[in-house]
Protein backbone atom coordinates (compact mmCIF):
# COMPACT_ATOMS: atom_id res chain seq x y z
CA UNK A 1 0.00 0.00 0.00
CA UNK A 2 1.19 3.51 -0.78
CA UNK A 3 2.55 5.41 2.18
CA UNK A 4 1.01 8.62 0.83
CA UNK A 5 -2.47 7.12 0.99
CA UNK A 6 -1.86 5.75 4.48
CA UNK A 7 -0.61 9.12 5.64
CA UNK A 8 -3.76 10.78 4.30
CA UNK A 9 -5.99 8.30 6.15
CA UNK A 10 -4.03 8.77 9.38
CA UNK A 11 -4.26 12.55 9.11
CA UNK A 12 -8.00 12.34 8.45
CA UNK A 13 -8.41 10.01 11.45
CA UNK A 14 -6.51 12.38 13.72
CA UNK A 15 -8.75 15.12 12.36
CA UNK A 16 -11.78 13.22 13.67
CA UNK A 17 -12.82 11.13 10.65
CA UNK A 18 -13.27 7.64 12.10
CA UNK A 19 -14.24 6.17 8.73
CA UNK A 20 -10.73 6.99 7.45
CA UNK A 21 -9.39 4.68 10.14
CA UNK A 22 -11.78 2.07 8.77
CA UNK A 23 -9.76 2.09 5.50
CA UNK A 24 -6.60 1.29 7.45
CA UNK A 25 -8.41 -1.49 9.29
CA UNK A 26 -9.69 -2.96 6.02
CA UNK A 27 -6.17 -2.88 4.57
CA UNK A 28 -4.48 -4.54 7.55
CA UNK A 29 -7.18 -6.66 9.18
CA UNK A 30 -6.23 -9.93 7.48
CA UNK A 31 -2.43 -9.67 8.00
CA UNK A 32 -3.11 -8.61 11.60
CA UNK A 33 -5.45 -11.52 12.27
CA UNK A 34 -3.13 -14.10 10.67
CA UNK A 35 -0.07 -12.75 12.50
CA UNK A 36 -1.93 -12.98 15.81
CA UNK A 37 -3.12 -16.47 14.87
CA UNK A 38 0.47 -17.57 14.25
CA UNK A 39 1.51 -16.33 17.69
CA UNK A 40 -1.56 -17.39 19.68
CA UNK A 41 -2.76 -20.48 17.82
CA UNK A 42 -6.39 -19.74 18.65
CA UNK A 43 -8.96 -18.24 16.30
CA UNK A 44 -11.08 -16.34 18.85
CA UNK A 45 -8.08 -14.90 20.68
CA UNK A 46 -6.47 -13.84 17.39
CA UNK A 47 -9.70 -12.12 16.29
CA UNK A 48 -10.11 -10.36 19.62
CA UNK A 49 -6.48 -9.28 20.09
CA UNK A 50 -6.03 -8.08 16.51
CA UNK A 51 -9.07 -5.85 17.06
CA UNK A 52 -7.63 -4.69 20.37
CA UNK A 53 -4.37 -3.77 18.59
CA UNK A 54 -6.32 -1.55 16.17
CA UNK A 55 -8.08 0.15 19.09
CA UNK A 56 -4.72 0.82 20.78
CA UNK A 57 -3.26 2.10 17.52
CA UNK A 58 -6.27 4.40 17.11
CA UNK A 59 -5.75 5.82 20.60
CA UNK A 60 -2.02 6.35 20.03
CA UNK A 61 -2.33 7.70 16.48
CA UNK A 62 -1.52 11.27 17.50
CA UNK A 63 1.94 10.04 18.63
CA UNK A 64 2.60 8.28 15.31
CA UNK A 65 5.49 9.63 13.22
CA UNK A 66 3.90 10.41 9.85
CA UNK A 67 7.23 10.21 8.03
CA UNK A 68 7.32 6.44 8.74
CA UNK A 69 5.20 3.60 7.33
CA UNK A 70 2.18 2.50 9.38
CA UNK A 71 2.65 -1.29 9.12
CA UNK A 72 5.77 -1.84 11.29
CA UNK A 73 4.42 0.50 13.97
CA UNK A 74 1.07 -1.24 14.00
CA UNK A 75 2.51 -4.76 14.00
CA UNK A 76 4.66 -3.81 16.97
CA UNK A 77 1.52 -2.86 18.88
CA UNK A 78 -0.12 -6.11 17.80
CA UNK A 79 2.89 -8.13 18.93
CA UNK A 80 2.89 -6.42 22.32
CA UNK A 81 -0.83 -7.19 22.73
CA UNK A 82 -0.25 -10.88 21.93
CA UNK A 83 2.84 -11.28 24.13
CA UNK A 84 1.23 -9.51 27.07
CA UNK A 85 -1.80 -11.75 26.70
CA UNK A 86 0.36 -14.89 26.54
CA UNK A 87 2.42 -13.92 29.59
CA UNK A 88 -0.74 -13.17 31.59
CA UNK A 89 -2.30 -16.44 30.54
CA UNK A 90 0.83 -18.33 31.59
CA UNK A 91 0.89 -16.59 34.99
CA UNK A 92 -2.82 -17.23 35.42
CA UNK A 93 -2.55 -20.87 34.43
CA UNK A 94 0.52 -21.53 36.54
CA UNK A 95 -1.00 -19.90 39.60
CA UNK A 96 -4.58 -21.06 39.44
CA UNK A 97 -4.59 -24.39 37.71
CA UNK A 98 -1.29 -26.00 36.92
CA UNK A 99 0.43 -25.65 40.27
CA UNK A 100 -2.14 -27.85 41.96
CA UNK A 101 -2.51 -30.35 39.14
CA UNK A 102 1.26 -30.61 38.60
CA UNK A 103 0.79 -30.37 34.82
CA UNK A 104 3.17 -28.08 32.95
CA UNK A 105 1.78 -26.02 30.05
CA UNK A 106 2.79 -27.22 26.60
CA UNK A 107 2.86 -24.57 23.90
CA UNK A 108 1.72 -27.04 21.25
CA UNK A 109 -1.48 -27.82 23.16
CA UNK A 110 -3.14 -24.64 22.02
CA UNK A 111 -2.20 -25.02 18.35
CA UNK A 112 -5.19 -26.57 16.72
CA UNK A 113 -4.49 -28.01 13.22
CA UNK A 114 -8.05 -27.17 12.17
CA UNK A 115 -6.80 -23.59 11.69
CA UNK A 116 -4.91 -24.69 8.60
CA UNK A 117 -6.32 -24.20 5.11
CA UNK A 118 -4.70 -27.30 3.70
CA UNK A 119 -4.01 -30.36 5.78
CA UNK A 120 -1.94 -33.47 5.36
CA UNK A 121 0.40 -35.36 7.66
CA UNK A 122 3.43 -33.24 6.74
CA UNK A 123 1.68 -29.92 7.32
CA UNK A 124 0.17 -31.11 10.60
CA UNK A 125 3.61 -32.22 11.72
CA UNK A 126 5.15 -28.81 10.94
CA UNK A 127 2.26 -27.06 12.68
CA UNK A 128 2.73 -29.18 15.82
CA UNK A 129 6.47 -28.49 15.72
CA UNK A 130 5.82 -24.76 15.41
CA UNK A 131 3.49 -24.99 18.41
CA UNK A 132 6.22 -26.70 20.41
CA UNK A 133 8.69 -23.84 19.79
CA UNK A 134 8.99 -21.12 22.40
CA UNK A 135 7.09 -17.92 21.61
CA UNK A 136 10.06 -15.86 20.34
CA UNK A 137 11.22 -18.53 17.87
CA UNK A 138 7.73 -19.21 16.57
CA UNK A 139 7.06 -15.49 16.24
CA UNK A 140 10.04 -14.84 13.96
CA UNK A 141 9.19 -17.82 11.73
CA UNK A 142 5.58 -16.64 11.49
CA UNK A 143 6.70 -13.12 10.55
CA UNK A 144 9.13 -14.38 7.90
CA UNK A 145 7.68 -17.55 6.40
CA UNK A 146 3.94 -17.24 7.01
CA UNK A 147 3.59 -13.46 6.70
CA UNK A 148 6.41 -12.86 4.22
CA UNK A 149 7.89 -9.77 5.89
CA UNK A 150 11.33 -8.57 4.81
CA UNK A 151 14.19 -8.52 7.34
CA UNK A 152 14.01 -4.74 7.50
CA UNK A 153 10.32 -4.86 8.46
CA UNK A 154 10.84 -7.62 11.04
CA UNK A 155 13.67 -5.58 12.58
CA UNK A 156 11.32 -2.62 13.04
CA UNK A 157 8.44 -4.77 14.35
CA UNK A 158 10.64 -6.54 16.90
CA UNK A 159 12.83 -3.51 17.66
CA UNK A 160 16.08 -5.38 16.96
CA UNK A 161 18.90 -4.99 14.40
CA UNK A 162 18.68 -6.88 11.10
CA UNK A 163 21.68 -9.00 12.11
CA UNK A 164 19.76 -10.18 15.18
CA UNK A 165 16.78 -11.02 12.95
CA UNK A 166 19.01 -13.31 10.87
CA UNK A 167 20.57 -14.82 13.96
CA UNK A 168 17.19 -15.48 15.64
CA UNK A 169 15.81 -16.91 12.45
CA UNK A 170 18.78 -19.22 12.10
CA UNK A 171 18.39 -20.56 15.65
CA UNK A 172 14.60 -20.82 15.33
CA UNK A 173 14.91 -22.88 12.14
CA UNK A 174 17.56 -25.05 13.76
CA UNK A 175 15.21 -25.75 16.69
CA UNK A 176 12.36 -26.46 14.33
CA UNK A 177 14.54 -28.85 12.35
CA UNK A 178 15.51 -30.67 15.57
CA UNK A 179 11.87 -30.98 16.70
CA UNK A 180 10.84 -32.30 13.28
CA UNK A 181 13.65 -34.86 13.27
CA UNK A 182 12.81 -35.98 16.81
CA UNK A 183 9.17 -36.40 15.88
CA UNK A 184 10.06 -38.40 12.80
CA UNK A 185 12.30 -40.67 14.91
CA UNK A 186 9.39 -41.55 17.28
CA UNK B 1 35.41 -18.54 7.23
CA UNK B 2 33.92 -18.35 10.75
CA UNK B 3 30.75 -20.40 11.28
CA UNK B 4 28.79 -17.49 12.81
CA UNK B 5 29.58 -15.42 9.75
CA UNK B 6 28.15 -17.84 7.17
CA UNK B 7 25.15 -18.78 9.32
CA UNK B 8 23.75 -15.28 8.99
CA UNK B 9 24.53 -15.05 5.29
CA UNK B 10 22.98 -18.48 4.81
CA UNK B 11 19.73 -17.10 6.23
CA UNK B 12 19.91 -14.07 3.95
CA UNK B 13 20.62 -16.39 0.99
CA UNK B 14 17.63 -18.65 1.79
CA UNK B 15 15.32 -15.67 2.24
CA UNK B 16 16.55 -13.94 -0.90
CA UNK B 17 17.84 -10.94 1.04
CA UNK B 18 21.34 -10.83 -0.46
CA UNK B 19 22.29 -8.49 -3.28
CA UNK B 20 23.10 -10.25 -6.61
CA UNK B 21 26.83 -9.73 -6.03
CA UNK B 22 26.74 -11.11 -2.46
CA UNK B 23 24.54 -13.97 -3.60
CA UNK B 24 27.00 -15.00 -6.28
CA UNK B 25 29.91 -14.72 -3.83
CA UNK B 26 28.06 -16.88 -1.29
CA UNK B 27 27.27 -19.51 -3.92
CA UNK B 28 30.96 -19.70 -4.75
CA UNK B 29 31.81 -20.15 -1.06
CA UNK B 30 29.12 -22.76 -0.73
CA UNK B 31 30.51 -24.70 -3.68
CA UNK B 32 33.80 -25.02 -1.85
CA UNK B 33 32.42 -25.72 1.63
CA UNK B 34 30.51 -28.98 2.15
CA UNK B 35 29.36 -28.01 5.66
CA UNK B 36 27.57 -24.89 4.38
CA UNK B 37 26.06 -26.84 1.51
CA UNK B 38 24.62 -29.54 3.79
CA UNK B 39 23.30 -26.95 6.25
CA UNK B 40 21.70 -25.02 3.41
CA UNK B 41 19.91 -28.13 2.14
CA UNK B 42 18.53 -28.98 5.59
CA UNK B 43 17.33 -25.46 6.34
CA UNK B 44 15.91 -25.08 2.84
CA UNK B 45 13.78 -28.15 3.57
CA UNK B 46 12.56 -26.58 6.83
CA UNK B 47 11.77 -23.30 5.07
CA UNK B 48 9.91 -25.12 2.28
CA UNK B 49 7.75 -26.79 4.93
CA UNK B 50 6.93 -23.63 6.90
CA UNK B 51 6.14 -21.59 3.79
CA UNK B 52 3.54 -24.22 2.80
CA UNK B 53 1.46 -23.48 5.88
CA UNK B 54 -1.58 -21.33 5.17
CA UNK B 55 -4.41 -20.55 7.57
CA UNK B 56 -8.11 -21.02 6.98
CA UNK B 57 -9.72 -17.65 6.35
CA UNK B 58 -12.62 -16.44 8.47
CA UNK B 59 -16.19 -16.38 7.22
CA UNK B 60 -17.25 -13.25 5.31
CA UNK B 61 -19.65 -12.42 8.13
CA UNK B 62 -16.74 -12.30 10.61
CA UNK B 63 -14.88 -9.80 8.43
CA UNK B 64 -18.02 -7.72 8.05
CA UNK B 65 -18.27 -7.46 11.84
CA UNK B 66 -14.56 -6.80 12.28
CA UNK B 67 -14.56 -3.03 11.73
CA UNK B 68 -17.85 -2.65 13.57
CA UNK B 69 -16.25 -4.36 16.59
CA UNK B 70 -13.32 -1.94 16.56
CA UNK B 71 -15.63 1.04 16.08
CA UNK B 72 -17.74 -0.05 19.05
CA UNK B 73 -14.69 -0.53 21.24
CA UNK B 74 -13.32 2.94 20.50
CA UNK B 75 -16.75 4.44 21.10
CA UNK B 76 -17.13 2.52 24.36
CA UNK B 77 -13.68 3.68 25.49
CA UNK B 78 -14.77 7.31 25.15
CA UNK B 79 -17.97 6.45 27.04
CA UNK B 80 -16.08 4.76 29.87
CA UNK B 81 -13.61 7.63 30.23
CA UNK B 82 -16.42 10.19 30.44
CA UNK B 83 -18.44 8.00 32.80
CA UNK B 84 -15.45 7.39 35.08
CA UNK B 85 -14.46 11.06 35.15
CA UNK B 86 -18.04 12.06 35.96
CA UNK B 87 -18.37 9.39 38.65
CA UNK B 88 -15.14 10.52 40.35
CA UNK B 89 -16.20 14.18 40.36
CA UNK B 90 -19.67 13.34 41.70
CA UNK B 91 -18.31 10.94 44.31
CA UNK B 92 -15.83 13.49 45.66
CA UNK B 93 -18.54 16.16 45.71
CA UNK B 94 -21.00 13.79 47.40
CA UNK B 95 -18.48 12.65 50.02
CA UNK B 96 -17.60 16.25 50.80
CA UNK B 97 -21.25 17.09 51.40
CA UNK B 98 -21.89 13.93 53.40
CA UNK B 99 -18.98 14.84 55.62
CA UNK B 100 -20.21 18.40 56.00
CA UNK B 101 -23.86 17.50 56.62
CA UNK B 102 -23.50 14.40 58.75
CA UNK B 103 -20.11 14.35 60.40
CA UNK B 104 -19.81 17.97 61.40
CA UNK B 105 -23.47 18.31 62.41
CA UNK B 106 -23.62 17.47 66.11
CA UNK B 107 -27.40 17.01 65.96
CA UNK B 108 -27.03 13.88 63.77
CA UNK B 109 -27.53 10.70 65.86
CA UNK B 110 -24.40 8.84 66.94
CA UNK B 111 -25.44 5.68 65.06
CA UNK B 112 -25.48 7.52 61.73
CA UNK B 113 -22.09 9.10 62.44
CA UNK B 114 -20.69 5.70 63.45
CA UNK B 115 -22.09 4.20 60.23
CA UNK B 116 -20.44 6.94 58.20
CA UNK B 117 -17.14 6.33 59.97
CA UNK B 118 -17.36 2.58 59.35
CA UNK B 119 -18.16 3.18 55.66
CA UNK B 120 -15.19 5.51 55.13
CA UNK B 121 -12.82 3.33 57.15
CA UNK B 122 -13.90 0.25 55.14
CA UNK B 123 -13.40 2.11 51.88
CA UNK B 124 -9.87 3.17 52.85
CA UNK B 125 -8.94 -0.35 54.06
CA UNK B 126 -10.22 -1.91 50.80
CA UNK B 127 -8.35 0.61 48.62
CA UNK B 128 -5.08 0.10 50.53
CA UNK B 129 -5.51 -3.69 50.48
CA UNK B 130 -6.19 -3.84 46.72
CA UNK B 131 -3.24 -1.52 46.00
CA UNK B 132 -0.91 -3.64 48.19
CA UNK B 133 -2.12 -6.87 46.54
CA UNK B 134 -1.55 -5.44 43.05
CA UNK B 135 1.96 -4.32 44.02
CA UNK B 136 2.74 -7.73 45.51
CA UNK B 137 1.49 -9.55 42.38
CA UNK B 138 3.50 -7.26 40.10
CA UNK B 139 6.69 -7.99 42.07
CA UNK B 140 6.09 -11.75 41.96
CA UNK B 141 5.22 -11.83 38.23
CA UNK B 142 7.75 -14.27 36.73
CA UNK B 143 7.31 -12.66 33.31
CA UNK B 144 8.01 -9.07 34.40
CA UNK B 145 11.50 -9.26 32.82
CA UNK B 146 10.20 -10.53 29.48
CA UNK B 147 10.89 -8.09 26.65
CA UNK B 148 7.64 -7.24 24.95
Amino acid sequence: MEQVQEKAWIEQTIGGDQEAFGHLVTAYSRPAYFTALGILGNRDEAYDLSQEAFVRAYRALDKFDLSRPFAPWFFRILRNCCLTFLSRRKVHASLDELRESGVEPVAGDRFDPSLLAERNDDIDRVWRALGALEDASREIIVLKDLQGHRYKEIAVILGIPEGTVMSRLYHARQKLKTILLEERAR
Amino acid sequence: MQKGDWQLRLMAYLDNELSPVDRKAFEEEMAQNREIRLEMEKLQTVKNMTTRIAFTDLEDADWKHYWRGIYNRTEQTVGWVLLSAGAIILSVYGLYHILQDLWLDTSVPFVIRAGLFAFLAGLVILLVSVARHRLHTAKKDPYRGVTR
